[in-house]
């Protein structure tokens, strides 16, 4: 009962006009944003975060809540009608989403998504609400060894489920906590990797590293192929509304799809690419007719996106709870908290709970105005899609240049932006999965410093790790993350020879 | 026939991006752990102290590099082949993140902005020039005063400027 008293209060800061119009501004934008092709939710919070430097804390991350939530929707739009997803989350919903566009029945795509979205961010967030404060109680007891291997966790499950290959989701990984460790080391103060450069003391922001690696990246990897692509784009015609058959056929899969979503979503290990898929298998080995999945089968939509949706809202809990990012929006969301010095984690549920009530609480206000927002307005977010391509690409390199430079107004991170932008470009070329880099990134530091106090609560000794019976199962099950797949692959090879 | 012909080819078929990625990683790895050799200092505990962590990077970089490298010669097929790349278009980007650099303290935000716009417009092949340039100086001026009076954050109006008007 305690939960829904500090949710009501959470109400009462978030349903001030003040704090309504910050969250209505947070989720018109980040609708807009997101919807824009190339540009998946990551990016969108990552390029709106300037936006609330002016604000309090509270306002400000009552506007990124409808942000996270309104680039979440804006995403599935482009991914429906350009088959372009934004995020290895709205993978799934362009192979019937699109195939829905192309046969007329955009609107019906749309539709279902926007509505299992909501009913899906409605049940992850109440979800949310009740597993978040239990969960900081649990992280109140974890020691710095079990902290250690459950940020191990977090760090090789994305690396491993993320991308084509474990070696090359690795190989991001190390290179984003690389990236971490540069700056001024945690415990000691010795400066590393800063070649005497006074603004690398600091380490390199993970805002400016979040808009290179996915706005410039995509921005150069764009202007390189576009020459040889072409889009279509399908137009919305005929009766907008979903049919009775429509709703019967989607209400399952969008409860389905939520239960997925967030019990995975919830544990500190997901990723959104992971429910979806498995919602998306689900639906298609309980339908009648698997035939018609990849041609447009409305429930191939419905699912996918309430999974996502779901584990959107889900990985809010181990985010907020523990401090753990398991996606490439939660890791913005986690560097947005640091701009305010705010550290997420069993600790902030005791000092800022109006700002963590009042967060979840316009959470559930959100997804209502999202819901009025989309159903109706779908034309003018679709319009958005026609931007002509040069002006669209032009706005996102300037937006990328305003962000990473408003951060601290000096030219090295215009500097940073551009070299790492290039590693993005190159690791699109090379099929090597940008999320890793950017989580290696933020939780390097956190990591490391929860390693060498583990190291030195035990002297020295690094069986601290595995004489934990908490501590040896995280990372029992992280190695098995990275194992199972390639002995999975080594078989398979076996088996063709 | 092809079959002989591509057993003919065989030795040179080395994924040469790929390569080029694992050995990039593996002198990555080796360079990090140098620099990491000389940050071992302090009187911690764990002996190796602030070298440890980029130590097991460096070490996680070779190890990884070291398998793409492989991958590369046994022709490794779980990476697709590089698509096609306009560079001239790439090139125009880059230009346009070049200019900020050398320019936004001289020009200030405004002209630079506009420059910038213009260059990713034409990257992506509009021919327009001084419609571009139009968008992207608007563009600018929202921007600037946005920020500048709304945020109260300080984008900067540039030392020409400031020099012929303040």
């Amino acid at each position: 009962m305690e939960t829904l008293s500090l949710l009501a209060h959470g109400f009462s800061v978030a349903l001030t006009p003040f704090n309504l119009m910050w969250a209505a501004m947070g989720v018109t934008l980040g609708t807009a944003i997101g919807v824009l092709p190339g540009i998946g939710p990551a990016t969108t919070v990552a390029l709106l975060l300037p936006m609330t430097f002016g604000l309090e804390p509270t306002s400000a991350f009552i506007m990124f809540a409808g942000i996270y939530y309104g680039a979440q929707y804006g995403g599935s739009t482009a991914a429906i009608l350009l088959n372009t997803p934004g995020e290895a989350g709205a993978m799934m919903t362009t192979l019937d989403g699109n195939a829905m566009a192309r046969k007329g029945r955009g609107a019906q795509a749309l539709a279902t998504a926007a509505i299992g979205s909501f009913i899906a961010g409605t049940i992850g967030t109440v979800g949310l609400t009740f597993v978040a404060q239990p969960m900081a109680n649990i992280g109140l007891h974890l020691g710095p060894p079990e902290y250690c291997a459950l940020m191990v966790l977090a760090l090789t499950s994305v690396s491993a489920l993320f991308g084509t290959s474990v070696t090359r989701g690795l190989l991001s990984l190390f290179l984003g906590l690389l990236l971490g460790s540069v700056g001024l080391e945690p415990l000691s103060g010795v400066p590393r990797f800063s070649f005497g450069i006074m603004e690398l003391l600091d380490g390199i922001d993970t805002v400016i590293v979040a808009v290179a690696l996915f706005a410039v990246g995509e921005t150069l990897y764009s202007a390189a192929r576009f020459r040889f692509v072409t889009e279509d784009i399908y137009a919305l015609k005929g009766s907008l509304w979903m049919s009775k058959s429509d709703w019967a056929r989607s209400w399952k899969p969008w409860l389905r799809g939520t239960g997925i979503g967030f019990a995975i979503g919830t544990l500190p290990a997901g990723g959104s690419e992971v429910p979806t898929v498995l919602s998306y298998v689900t639906e298609k080995k309980l339908s009648k007719n698997p035939e018609e999945f990849g041609k447009g089968a409305i429930e191939g939509v419905a699912g996918p996106e309430a999974a996502n949706n779901a584990s959107a809202a889900a990985a809010l809990s181990p985010l907020l709870a523990l401090g753990l990012p398991t996606s490439a929006t939660a890791a913005i969301m986690l560097a947005a908290f640091q701009q305010y010095g705010l550290r997420p984690g069993p600790l902030l549920f005791q000092t800022k709970p109006d700002l963590i009530w009042g967060m979840i609480a316009s959470l559930y206000i959100g997804n209502a105005l999202l819901l009025i927002l989309n159903l109706p307005l779908i034309g003018i977010w679709v319009r958005l899609l026609t931007i002509p391509r040069p002006w669209l690409f032009a706005g996102i390199l300037c937006f990328s240049i305003l962000g990473a430079y408003t951060l601290n107004t000096n030219v090295v991170d215009l500097v940073i932006l551009l070299v790492i932008g290039l590693a993005g470009f190159a690791m699109r070329l090379l099929n090597v999965p940008l999320v890793p880099c950017l989580i290696g990134l933020i939780l390097g530091p956190l990591l490391e410093t929860q390693m060498r106090r583990s190291l030195m609560a035990s002297l020295g000794d690094p069986s601290i790790f595995v004489t934990r019976p908490i501590s040896l199962g995280l990372l029992l099950i992280a190695a098995a993350v990275i194992l199972v797949p390639l002995l999975m692959r080594a078989r398979r090879a076996m088996a063709t020879k | 026939m092809t079959r002989n012909k591509r057993a003919r080819f065989a030795p040179t078929s080395i994924q040469i991006p790929q390569a080029a990625l694992g050995a990039f990683a593996v002198l990555l790895g080796v360079c990090v752990a140098i620099a990491a050799w000389g940050y071992r200092e302090g009187s911690t505990y764990d002996s190796l102290g602030p070298s440890l962590f980029p130590l097991v990077i460096a070490s996680g970089l070779i190890v990884t590099g070291l398998v793409i490298l492989v991958g590369a010669f046994a022709s490794d097929t779980s990476a697709e082949p590089v698509e096609q790349v306009d560079w001239i278009a790439v090139a125009l980007v880059v230009v346009g993140l070049v200019v900020p650099i050398v320019l936004i303290v001289a020009l200030g935000w405004i002209p630079v902005i506009t420059i910038v716009f213009a260059l990713g417009a034409r990257a992506f092949g509009s021919r327009r020039t001084a419609v571009d340039l139009g968008l992207g100086l608007l563009f600018g001026i929202l921007t600037f005063a946005f920020f500048n009076y709304a945020l109260g954050l300080h984008l900067p109006s540039g030392w020409i400027i400031s020099r012929l008007f303040g």
